[in-house]
């Protein structure tokens, strides 16, 4: 016996409303590419500005083309209804991947040139978990966890 | 600002000014600092300016000569407390400049970059973002 819902019936009623749906959720999935496309052109902002050697005048040194290409890969791996982090960098040539949500509870991940990860989470004034650990093409999965208790 | 022929020691209560010349190293949704305007490397010292004898024009005006310097905007400093860097086991030295009495620098920074990470972290909550 096969059932059908009313979105898959055969009623004008029906047709209008799987209409209706199927535009709702290309609005959707177009609202959650855009996201990501303007995400990524932070990052790429963020690495424009910082590639150079000396950007902040100090002595910093150049953020390597291929740690844009990590942390581009890894904001790509991060499925569309996953927060939006923020970008930095820091002087010694790594770019920053921030997820925040008050002082206290925020994480944030350095990308190596050579495909590693550094990151701190603080959950308070005394609590704070850090490592470093391999990108392998996706987040990893004790960051991912880590993001999600952060914001939580 | 300090008189630059006798600058004493930093003291645990003073407060210190870092300034921000890069947007990326603050947010906007709530003007706080991140831990990038805290972040040591590659010098392994931090430079801060003290608030002490200084007025509140006097501070802006090396935040701008700071911008200045570097090409850059000055968006605003974070302030924090000397003890807020003492916590996280880090020393402060006076280290007067010549157009800056005012300078100092906080050393003892851990080697390894997750760990300083977390004290630049830790100091940036404790930190107050002021606008310019």
């Amino acid at each position: 016996m096969v059932t059908q819902s009313a979105r898959h019936g055969f009623s004008q009623a029906a047709s209008h409303i799987s209409s209706i749906e199927a535009g709702q959720n290309r609005r959707f999935r177009q609202a959650q590419t855009f996201n990501r496309d303007s995400t990524l052109e932070e990052l790429w902002n963020v690495w424009n500005s910082c590639k150079e050697r000396n950007w902040d005048s100090f002595g910093a040194f150049p953020v390597p083309q291929d740690c844009y290409l990590y942390a581009a890969e890894l904001v790509r791996s991060l499925s569309y209804n996953f927060p939006a982090p923020s970008f930095g960098a820091e002087p010694d040539g790594e770019l920053t991947i921030e997820w925040y949500k008050s002082p206290y509870r925020t994480i944030s991940l350095s990308m190596t040139s050579d495909g590693y990860i550094h990151y701190s989470a603080i959950f308070g004034p005394k609590d704070f978990v850090n490592d470093t650990t391999a990108f392998n093409g996706e987040l990893p999965s004790d960051i991912k966890a880590l993001i999600l208790k952060v914001l939580r | 600002m300090l008189d630059p022929d006798n600058v004493a020691d930093v003291n645990n209560s003073e407060m210190l000014a870092r300034y921000a010349t890069q947007s990326s190293h603050f947010r906007r949704i709530d003007w706080t600092a991140k831990q990038d305007l805290f972040f040591p490397h590659p010098h392994i010292e931090l430079s801060v300016t003290r608030h002490i004898n200084a007025t509140e024009d006097e501070i802006w005006q090396i935040g701008r000569n700071v911008a200045e310097l570097q090409n850059k905007t000055l968006y605003g400093r974070a302030d924090v407390k000397a003890e807020v860097f003492i916590e996280q086991e880090l020393t402060l030295r006076k280290a007067p400049l010549a157009n800056n009495p005012n300078h100092a620098n906080a050393v003892g920074w851990a080697s390894d970059k997750p760990n300083q990470k977390s004290k630049a972290q830790l100091i940036a909550a404790k930190s107050t973002f002021v606008k310019v």
